[in-house]
């Protein structure tokens, strides 16, 4: 069953706030306040002097991975919400791996599943490390450059952050197991953000609850079993909406991040476990849910149940 | 053990221009972002880069390759980016396949991608044994990256249906790959297809038949030439391929 043996994160000192954007995508002063108030928006990570291949870099870094971890990665999986972040043939993935010494992996980025590739790379280097050496490790790598209009602000939703996150996975392992994985794909959204986006606002709280519950049921569980929920930073409303169609406390709901991070790319569930962690949010044996969803010519809503 | 197999292979070129090529508002925002994505490298859009949009569109090019019947998995695999770098291709294909199948993308891994989406797709195998492998290549970059690039020579598409009940395939992609002679000693296939990282090796390779793929199709070059055979008379065939930017060395065993 696949495990989470290690989260290496990180996020840039800098900020940007939400004013920052009003000229860029002509908010009105109004707008600003629902944002900082209603959809608890106020800033975004930021890290003007970084490339993405030293962000990817420092996320690895913070692993600390040891040489004999380091040599059992067999797979490295870029987990990307853009397809395209740097121009080709340039290659960032390869580029980290070069730098900690893991050429003798086998590297490529997955994705089309916007935010929640995240979620797609820990279900595929589960399934590549179920017929790997029982030693095998994989590597899923996580995290964006805010580089262009849409990679920076999701009108009337959210805002991106800069930051990066490594996460290291097994066949198996003591602890953070997954025990179910769901993936709803709508590729019915496959416009652009502004034809597309009142029908999937219609429909996206129904459908991130249905993802959520699905994989709780696929999992064995009912919702009253999940200790926690790692969202992604998309803002607080849409979390409130979330929990109220599915009957799930909000406060179990880990949102510290949104106001002061912002939305990690698909770096939010993996700095969400981190600071789960850190806060004693998650005892042995808890299970707990990563969720994620987005939309970028194509939309996806997709839930992982874990045991920690 | 549950394994996809190749049912069938198709192969297509695309000498029209995209339909997406001639919306204005598409080429608008396309210049926003390669503008944007060009600028933390120092480079720059040339003024007429987009006029016309030359290049093609994925999700264009994957429809025709489409199977007339349902499919569980639906794998993308590409290269060079096309001209809607911010579009959920496969997800947009999910909706338009018939069965709605799983769907996700591999890229970042040059002409190793398709393999490695194989590879993947061979773990779906036991829950979604019908399952489609798109490859596709554009020959267009609107910009000079600044560093030396290789293109496709035309914009091609292929797709292999896989099912659990075909004679099984295997395959492995090694990275950082030089033993290359080695690996490829002792094939035992009646036909082996070569993509044009290995075209050198030809004389070496023992077996009923070599075939030696377009090496201008980086991609998509040896899929081309596997949809060329006759599965039924082919034999067991090895398809083969050396990614020399990123050192990975493909073997794809069918039958």
């Amino acid at each position: 069953m696949t495990a989470l043996v290690a989260i290496g994160t990180y996020v840039p000192p800098d900020r940007v706030p939400i004013e920052s954007l009003a000229d860029e995508f002509e908010l009105t002063p109004m707008q600003l306040r629902v944002f900082r108030r209603y959809h608890k928006l106020g800033s975004a990570a930021h890290a003007p002097s970084l490339s993405l291949t030293e962000l990817l870099g420092l996320a690895v870094a913070d692993l600390r991975l040891t040489v004999e971890q380091a040599a059992r990665i067999r797979y490295v999986l870029y987990a990307r919400t853009f397809p395209g972040v740097v121009p080709y043939p340039l290659n960032p993935l390869h580029e980290v791996c070069r730098s900690f010494g893991l050429q003798h992996a086998s590297a490529f980025a997955v994705g089309h599943h916007a935010c929640a590739s995240g979620l797609l790379a820990v279900d595929l280097a589960g399934r590549l490390l179920a017929s790997a050496p029982p030693d095998a490790l994989a590597l899923v790598l996580t995290g964006e450059k805010a580089f262009t209009g849409e990679a920076r602000f999701v009108p009337e939703t959210s805002m991106f952050g800069e930051g990066a996150a490594a996460c290291l996975v097994a066949a198996s392992g003591p602890r953070d197991r997954q025990l179910s994985y769901v993936a709803s794909l709508r590729g019915e959204f496959d416009g652009e953000l502004e034809e597309v986006a009142g029908e999937f606002q219609r429909i996206y709280h129904d459908a991130l609850g249905a993802a959520v519950t699905s994989a709780v049921s696929s999992a064995g569980l009912s919702l009253s079993d999940i200790a926690l929920i790692l969202p992604h930073n998309v803002n607080v409303v849409a979390w409130q909406r979330v929990c109220k169609r599915i009957g799930y406390p909000l406060d179990r709901v880990l949102l510290d991040h949104v106001a002061d991070y912002g939305h990690v790319f698909c770096a939010d569930a993996f700095l969400n476990h981190r600071t789960a962690v850190a806060r004693g949010l998650l005892q042995p044996g808890d299970h707990y849910v990563i969720a994620a969803a987005g939309a970028g010519r194509g939309a996806t809503f997709s839930a992982m149940v874990f045991s920690h | 053990m549950f394994a996809l197999g190749l049912r069938r292979a198709v192969s297509r070129r695309y000498p029209t221009p995209a339909l997406l090529a001639a919306d204005a508002g598409h080429a608008a925002r396309l210049s926003t972002y390669l503008t944007d994505l060009l600028a933390p490298q120092g480079l720059t859009l040339a003024p007429d880069a987009l006029t016309p949009v030359r290049g093609q569109s994925y999700g264009e090019m994957a429809v025709p390759l489409l199977p007339a019947d349902p499919v569980d998995l639906l794998v993308l695999a590409y290269d060079v980016p096309d001209i809607s770098p911010g579009r959920a291709v496969s997800t947009y294909l999910t909706h338009v396949c018939p069965g709605s199948p799983m769907s996700f993308a591999v890229s970042d891994q040059g002409r190793a991608a398709a393999f490695t989406a194989l590879s993947l797709m061979q773990t779906y195998a036991a829950t979604h044994p019908r399952a489609v492998l798109i490859a596709v290549e554009q020959a267009d970059l609107p910009y000079d990256p600044g560093v030396p690039v290789t293109l496709p020579a035309a914009h091609a598409g292929i797709a292999l249906h896989l099912a659990a009940d075909a004679p099984p395939a295997s395959v492995t992609v090694t990275p950082d790959s030089d033993a290359v002679l080695d690996s490829l000693d002792g094939l035992d296939a009646a036909t082996v297809v070569l993509g044009g990282g290995l075209a050198g090796l030809a004389d070496d390779v023992k077996a009923d038949r070599v075939v030696l793929a377009d090496p201008a199709q980086p991609m998509t070059g040896v899929w081309e030439a596997l949809a060329a055979l006759d599965l039924d008379t082919a034999g067991r065939i090895v398809v083969a391929d050396y990614d020399p930017a990123l050192r990975y060395l493909c073997v794809a065993t069918f039958g």
